[in-house]
């Protein structure tokens, strides 16, 4: 440092040193040349994705920041993939061919939008740091198939036909819609579905409930970990609903040669099944009681009062309910579905029991 | 031939069974050509086992992955099939598990499932628990955990893929207790490490999920010791056991993608 200063003062005695004014000077000149620059480049760009507006089927890469409000023409089935560190995403349907996208960015953050006639794929990004919550509106195609991902991000999807994949860590997923393959799934998150007709239907929550509603599918599954699972409405010849705590209440069709699953470890396990059903019955309790509307005939099943199978008609499908510790119900249908989301029922078991 | 005595195969082979149930196996076994040979398979899996751990062989540490790998692929409708089909695997067995996780590490481990079309056989289970000391070790403990095959497990050799009656297969992960709470540990200090990277709501939800299963290992673990013969209970502690691991798999693919 101190042969850097004695040069510094060596120089100064010896070459002409600009005052501080003419250095302050120069640097606001280097300055605007610098924002004149980036302006015409802004320009440019903004012409090209105006262009881009025009040509559909072509990619167009868009990355907006500010008040975003942008459309772009696809095909009725397109697949929307959009990732959203945190925040909202919220989905509607409309009876055009395009995708619009509304968002609302903070002044650090962007969207990034590539869409090709027969996909559509959003990105949320950040200048600096981790992108800041951000709220996506959609509107899409109703037979578009969706992805939907992010990580603090409540998800909201209404009226799609489509396929649904909607992943988040922490947030909830509520979709009214679907078809296909629906795959919903939070960590730290309310679950809902309704109105959908899927192949297979999965619903996954770690920390909260799952609730489906009007729901048909050749398979449904369903597992949460702390969490109450509600099944109103439910057409399928194949149905699993898992917990560890937390009640399961089933209300729907017990099919010939259909396959029934539900399952809790500290909970009540709740069916309603219409007069007339077929289904081999198999009961399995540690510390909870059975209690049944229908007559239970166990036959030469003697192995244990929370052990036992018994028949309903023919015992075409099978039903199998388990609960460690909390009370089994075989009842008939009709019943109200539990409350909503947040609002717990009373449980059976004791978690410190 | 129907009525396979499949439950009772290891308990036989362990010396388990009462006077008249070893009189039954064994007259079975000797009309029983599919029982027969499953029993010799589980007699030189748990020969081979025997072997190995004389050698002081362990699974080596990638076994973790691939079970995490397995547990990954469990989809419920595999699950599903997987808790329907199980069978007894007690002490000789159990040294046995080694062995299939040993296997698993090259690509997949084994345990009795049946074939998609293959009949179900009448009292196919799980392993049972503590044989009631509460102790846990791995002569005593039975526990196999649940999980889908990988494609490398399809392609082990079938003389080391025990077969049972009516053509299923041996194709999921066996684990002992020390070897699960190893798997679990790590998965956890992978959570642990990486809890900076999360909001802690999102740590605490994690937690919390992960205390509900713990507790409903240790009350089925506690009901087990009591009523070993308990088939319910065995599942409903080897599937939470699972469950434990798949959810704590998941923490960790959440940490590293944060």
């Amino acid at each position: 440092m101190w042969a850097a200063l004695l040069l510094v003062a060596v120089a100064g005695a010896s070459v002409p040193v600009p005052s501080a004014a003419q250095e302050r000077e120069r640097e606001r000149e280097r300055n605007r040349e610098r924002n004149r620059t980036r302006q015409q480049q802004s320009n440019e760009s903004s012409q090209n994705e105006n262009e881009d507006d025009d040509a559909s089927g072509a990619a167009a890469d868009r990355r907006q920041a500010g008040n975003v409000d942008t459309t772009v023409s696809v095909s009725g089935d397109v697949r929307i993939v959009v990732t959203n560190f945190g925040g909202t995403i919220t989905v509607k349907t409309w009876d055009k061919n395009a995708v619009r996208l509304v968002a609302r960015l903070s002044r650090r953050d962007y969207v990034m939008m590539r869409a090709t006639e027969s996909t559509v794929r959003v990105q949320s990004g950040s200048r600096r740091g981790v992108s800041l919550a951000q709220d996506y509106e959609l509107t899409v195609p109703a037979n578009a198939d969706l992805g939907l991902s992010g990580t603090y991000t409540d998800v909201d999807v209404e009226g799609v036909r489509g396929a649904v994949r909607v992943e988040t860590v922490q947030g909830d997923v509520r979709v009214r819609g679907g078809s296909g393959v629906v795959a919903l799934k939070s960590v730290q998150g309310h679950v809902s579905l309704e109105d959908a007709k899927g192949t297979r239907v999965e619903l996954n929550a770690t920390n909260e409930g799952v609730r489906v509603r009007n729901v048909s599918a050749e398979r449904l599954a369903v597992e949460t970990v702390n969490g109450d699972i509600v099944l109103d409405k439910v057409d399928s010849p194949d149905v699993e609903g898992v917990t560890v705590n937390g009640n399961i209440w089933y209300e729907g069709t017990v099919r010939d040669r259909g396959q029934y699953l539900f399952a809790t470890h500290n909970g009540r396990v709740d069916v309603g099944v219409a007069e007339g059903t077929n289904a081999t019955v198999s009961v399995a309790t540690y510390g909870g009681q059975f209690s049944s509307a229908f007559p239970v005939n166990r036959g030469d099943d003697r192995r244990s009062s929370r052990r036992f199978t018994f028949q309903l008609g023919n015992g075409s499908a099978r039903l199998d309910l388990e609960s460690f510790q909390g009370g089994i119900r075989l009842r008939r249908p009709g019943a109200a579905a539990p409350r909503d989301k947040g609002e717990k029922d009373e449980k059976d078991g004791d978690d410190d029991r | 031939m129907t009525d396979h005595p499949i439950a009772q195969l290891s308990a036989y082979l362990d010396g388990d069974l009462d006077a008249g149930a070893r009189a039954a196996v064994e007259t079975h076994v000797t009309r029983c050509g599919e029982c027969a040979r499953t029993l010799d398979e589980l007699r030189r899996v748990a020969r081979q086992a025997r072997a190995l751990r004389e050698r002081g062989a362990e699974p080596a540490p990638a076994v973790w992955d691939a079970i995490a790998r397995h547990v990954e692929q469990g989809r419920p409708a595999e699950r599903r099939a997987a808790a329907r089909w199980r069978l007894t695997l007690t002490a000789p067995q159990l040294a046995a598990a080694g062995l299939l996780l040993m296997m698993a590490s090259a690509g997949g481990g084994y345990l009795l499932r049946p074939t998609a079309d293959a009949p179900r056989p009448a009292g196919a289970l799980v392993a049972g628990g503590d044989s009631g000391t509460g102790a846990r070790t791995d002569t005593q403990s039975r526990v196999q955990i649940a999980a889908a095959e990988s494609a490398a497990a399809t392609q082990a050799p079938d003389s080391i893929r025990p077969r049972m009656p009516g053509g299923a297969v041996m194709k999921q992960v066996v684990l002992p207790w020390s070897q699960y709470d190893a798997a679990s540990a790590d998965l956890e200090r992978v959570l642990e490490e990486g809890r900076g990277k999360l909001r802690p709501e999102t740590v605490r939800a994690i937690e919390q999920s992960v205390a509900s299963i713990d507790r409903a290992i240790e009350q089925a673990r506690q009901a087990l010791a009591k009523d070993p013969a308990n088939e319910y209970l065995s599942r409903h502690l080897a599937e939470n056991m699972k469950r434990k691991l798949d959810l704590l798999r998941q923490a960790a693919a959440i940490v590293r993608q944060s």
